[in-house]
């Protein structure tokens, strides 16, 4: 294979790494890669030797750094409206809790309308990266909601079959609703890491804290014995979780290095884990602080495992060094 | 040459637009096309293009899909959106508007 070609496998190389999601990155390295070797070919049509074809092409993009900077100024850095605009289902379920507005059936509505059409909208609409913490309460909301309707599913079965409690139909239930849950979580994971794992996080950050709620409540047995107002106890601890929670959205689509929004990320949840403890009355000795810091932890970036890096071989310019001639080799690559 | 290199600075994205409103066009094909319709007067360069098209996309005025070329080979191909439309309309009419006041001024 020609020696010329190594100059676009060195110009592809040096555009790596521009700290934009992986997705991305390789959906513009194959667009550069495609527009270099039509242009190549072009050249070569009016007699120009290869190596020079790719030496002009190349050198037509200009600085791989600069390519590099653009793109990463592009899609690696969120705008204050974007990221305020991500920031703001937080701040929202965090004025629910402040102000007790959960007890409202029509604020709950309103709320659930809000974030599932947001949800659907920023879908529908190339997925900005704003809409990532409206589908992670859109998911938290289907999830309880479909929990709820299975449980009166099942209590209705046990009413029928004259069943005292629900008994072994709680079983069923719950046993019926965890794989449910999981595969529409990971269903909902696997396309939103298409574009970057990253997001899969962002999207997922509310649901551990949701989830310690929603157990609390369990465990003290407040919601079914003791009467709503003793659940506004917990409000105010909620809505500073939920505001710590809106403001690292907002810095972590704002901060340009994925290495920095990582240790975003991993900050807040020990953050909120502590602030969860303190307010909560959770009393958590040091080892079992670092145990559930370190699942949470496990939990937000668990998402990388769905990252696809793609079979090397099968990038475009993976035929460059293989022994077909040119024009073989780059049909069957792109 | 480099008022002219300033000037095609200012107005790339609604030319982009413009050209991605007559077809879907992919990178290659809008360098190409830039310089044909303009009659080579504009040469817009690689660096300059892709980002622009990046841009407009995440801005969502425009959308990529690769799609095959007529040689058969997949292209990144930009389509342009209803909001990117709007977009267009509003450049034309305010180029239209700063056209005609430069032209007052130049006496041309």
């Amino acid at each position: 294979m020609g020696e010329g070609l190594d100059e676009i496998l060195h110009y592809i190389n040096s555009l790596r790494r521009m700290g934009i999601s992986p997705g991305t990155e390789r959906r513009v390295l194959r667009e550069v890669y495609s527009h270099l070797e039509e242009e190549v070919r072009e050249l070569e049509a009016t007699g120009m030797p290869q190596e020079e074809a790719v030496h002009q092409a190349v050198a037509q993009f200009g600085p791989p750094r600069d390519i590099a900077q653009s793109m990463a100024d592009i899609y690696a850095r969120s705008s204050l409206r974007e990221a305020l605009a991500g920031a703001a289902p937080h701040f929202l379920i965090a004025l629910t809790f402040l102000f007790h507005l959960w007890q409202r059936p029509s604020w709950v509505v309103f709320l659930a309308t809000l974030t599932g059409g947001l949800a659907l909208y920023g879908w529908g609409r190339g997925k900005p990266a704003w809409f990532y913490p409206w589908l992670g309460y859109s998911l938290a909301a289907t999830l309880s909601m479909l929990f709820s309707a299975m449980l009166l599913a099942g209590w209705s079965v046990s009413r029928l079959l004259d069943t005292p409690g629900m008994g072994w139909g709680l079983w069923v239930v719950v046993g019926a609703y965890v794989p449910l849950a999981l595969g529409i979580l990971v269903a909902v994971a696997g396309r939103v890491a298409q574009q970057d794992w990253l997001h899969v996080s962002l999207m997922f950050l509310p649901l551990p804290v949701l989830a310690g709620w929603a157990l609390r409540l369990q465990q003290q047995d407040k919601l079914l014995e003791q009467g709503r107002y003793r659940l506004q106890d917990m409000d105010p601890g909620m809505a500073v979780i939920l505001a710590v929670l809106a403001l690292s959205v907002i810095a972590f689509l704002r901060l340009r290095r994925r290495l920095l929004k990582i240790s975003l990320l991993l900050s807040t949840t020990v953050g909120v884990l502590i602030v969860l403890s303190l307010s909560q009355g959770v009393p958590l000795n040091f080892l079992g602080f670092v145990l559930v810091a370190s699942a949470l932890a496990v939990f937000l970036l668990s998402p990388a495992l769905l990252d696809h890096h793609g079979d090397p071989k099968e990038e475009p310019w993976a035929s460059i060094h293989s022994e077909e001639p040119l024009a073989q080799g780059w049909r069957r690559a792109v | 040459m480099a008022y002219v290199k300033e000037l095609l600075k200012g107005n790339t994205d609604p030319l982009l637009l413009s050209l991605i409103n007559l077809r879907a066009m992919y990178g290659y094909e809008i360098i190409k096309e830039v310089a044909r319709r303009s009659e080579g007067y504009f040469k817009l360069n690689e660096g300059t293009l892709y980002p622009a098209l990046h841009r407009l996309e995440k801005a969502g005025l425009i959308e990529g899909r690769w799609q095959p070329s007529i040689t058969g080979q997949e292209r990144r191909y930009y389509h342009i959106t209803d909001k990117g439309h709007d977009v267009l309309t509003a450049r034309r009419k305010e180029w239209k508007g700063f056209a005609r006041a430069v032209e007052l001024i130049f006496g041309v």
